[in-house]
């Protein structure tokens, strides 16, 4: 009986840590379903650069965890781009090949005038080696007025499956 | 006898340094190649030559069908609450059979070797000390840990959906192995193992949803099988103690499970713990907040000045609604914190709300906040 209830006090305690810690990263992004590590699978985004920054605009401070990225652009001018890479690794021992990679902009506090253009990862991706993704925010050129609001937020999500 | 639980042991403490080596120069090959070969070997070696009674009684049998229930409820459960997402494994057949060589062909010389070792000197605490610990020395991905070393939030999330319940539920194995169910210990994690490889979609859980399910699930199954199941001579003295022990271990492990769902928002009211002092007077860093969920009519007309609880990024955050704005029809919220100087700088769409304050608690997220600072120092 001793035993049992130092078991279940240990759980009780384990839980109570885990709850204690699952508040503070309840700041952080989620990790949900197939983005998680399972078992031997555990494909996720490495690192996010910003590249090719025209003059006066902010690429922000990307965030990202495992398989979701955000990044928010902030563009001056029509003609203004920033270009993100993300970087993809495969740390798993598994192959993996691309099952989707979606990108979803806040339409409603963005502005209406920045647009992205997608180069879609490698489609393979084998255990140990990584590929990279570029995401081109683009300030149309046609805009003929500037708007008050010069950002939009980008939300991806990159997924892989088993490559067969 | 001796001969096979001291060779038993030695093999799984050399392969154990094997793992370790092979993790860090090539674990591709360890884990394709030099894992389920070792254990085949092992399996086919257990089953000629150590007498491991395979048989199947009546309580083994119902215990099995009960708890494999239990566990697939959950998993719909949770697929209920949270959706479901797909699996990354493949479901093409050569596929399927590659990753049952892979990933169930250890499970299974693991589990032979834990039954050949256990159950020939039950007496002997300090073997079953030691194999238990070896088995789950053996069974933690060390090629995943070396990967998440240079994270340590990660590390941590990892340690505790992973790590700790791969322990607990290890020391529950070799106690059902003791009482003689290694059939069922054998039979549960291959068909745990087998479902995740076949069914194509999984509960789409974050990390403390899977943690807290590994953990209680192998508790419940403990203290099901202990008081239901196992069949032990009683005195009356003893028949006491159960009583009172029974009535100790279902409030124990009732609260438990009523804190995890409390955490996880199963509930009407929820928890937030404060990271920032932007609501200061009102609240500051390390309180905790309680808010209610709202109904989508009440979405649509929250007051001026109520506080709400919302998601931004992935974060929540708890701030007063300053501004109400209807643009293309749909109700817009401006919010500020308290002591901020100026409005946040998107307007909350209904869909990020999660719920309204209500209440909130001194003091009580302090620990939460100081594991954030711990993580976060740099």
């Amino acid at each position: 009986m001793k035993n049992t209830i130092n078991i279940i006090i240990i759980i009780l305690i384990v839980i109570i840590a885990m709850a204690i810690a699952y508040s503070a990263f309840a700041t952080q992004l989620n990790i949900n379903g197939q983005s998680k590590i399972v078992g031997e699978w555990n494909i996720k985004i490495t690192g996010i650069s910003a590249e090719n920054i025209s003059s006066g605009c902010d690429a922000g401070t990307p965030k990202y965890s495992n398989t979701k990225a955000i990044f928010n652009a902030k563009l001056q001018k029509p003609g203004d781009t920033i270009t993100y890479i993300i970087t993809i690794k495969n740390a798993g021992t598994i192959d993996a090949v691309l099952s989707s990679a979606e990108f979803t902009p806040d339409d409603v506090n963005g502005s209406p005038a920045i647009s992205y253009q997608i180069t879609n990862p490698a489609l393979s991706l084998k255990a140990g080696t990584e590929t990279t993704c570029k995401v081109q925010v683009i300030y149309n050129k046609e805009t003929t007025e500037v708007p008050s609001i010069k950002t939009k937020k980008i939300i991806g999500v990159i997924e892989y499956v088993q490559d067969d | 006898m001796k001969y096979i639980k001291n060779k038993g042991l030695i093999t799984i403490f050399l392969y154990l340094l094997i793992t370790i080596y092979f993790i860090t120069k090539d674990a591709i090959f360890y884990t394709n190649i030099i894992n389920p070969i070792f254990w085949g070997i092992v399996f086919l070696y257990l089953i000629r030559n150590v007498k491991i009674r395979f048989s199947v009684n009546k309580i083994q049998l119902l215990y099995f069908i009960i708890i494999v229930f239990i566990t697939i409820g959950i998993y719909i459960i949770l697929g209920y609450k949270y959706g479901f997402s797909k699996t990354p494994y493949s479901h093409k057949i050569i596929y399927i059979l590659k990753n049952i060589i892979i990933q169930i062909v250890p499970i299974i010389g693991i589990e032979t070797l834990r039954i050949a070792i256990v159950t020939k000197d039950k007496n002997n605490k300090l073997l079953i000390v030691i194999i238990t610990i070896l088995i789950i020395l053996l069974q933690i991905n060390y090629h995943i840990l070396l990967d998440l070393y240079s994270n340590k939030e990660e590390l941590f999330r990892y340690i505790c959906s992973t790590i700790v319940s791969t322990i607990i539920c290890n020391i529950m194995y070799t106690y059902f192995v003791l009482k003689n169910m290694y059939l069922f210990v054998l039979n549960y994690r291959v068909l745990g193992k087998l479902l995740m490889l076949l069914v194509p979609i999984v509960p789409n859980v974050d990390w403390y949803v899977t943690g807290s399910t590994n953990i209680l699930l192998p508790v419940f199954m403990y203290l099901l099988f202990k008081y239901k199941f196992l069949k032990e001579k009683n005195d009356t003295r003893k028949k006491k103690e159960n009583f009172l022990g029974k009535l100790y271990y279902v409030v124990t492990f009732v609260l438990a499970n009523m804190l995890v769902l409390f955490m996880l928002g199963i509930f009407k009211y929820e928890p937030i713990c404060i990271l920032s002092n932007s609501m200061n007077p009102m609240y500051e860093r390390g309180d905790v907040v309680i808010f209610k969920k709202v109904t989508n009519n009440e979405l649509n007309n929250i007051p001026k000045n109520s506080i709400i609880v919302y998601t931004k990024d992935d974060k929540n955050i708890a701030h007063r609604v300053i501004n109400i704005l209807k643009i293309d029809g749909s109700v817009l919220y401006q919010t500020k914190g308290d002591s901020n100087n100026t409005p946040d700088m998107d307007l909350v769409q209904i869909a990020q709300i999660k719920g309204v304050y209500v209440f909130h608690i001194k003091y009580m997220g302090l620990p939460s906040v100081w594991l954030y600072n711990y993580f976060h120092k740099e």
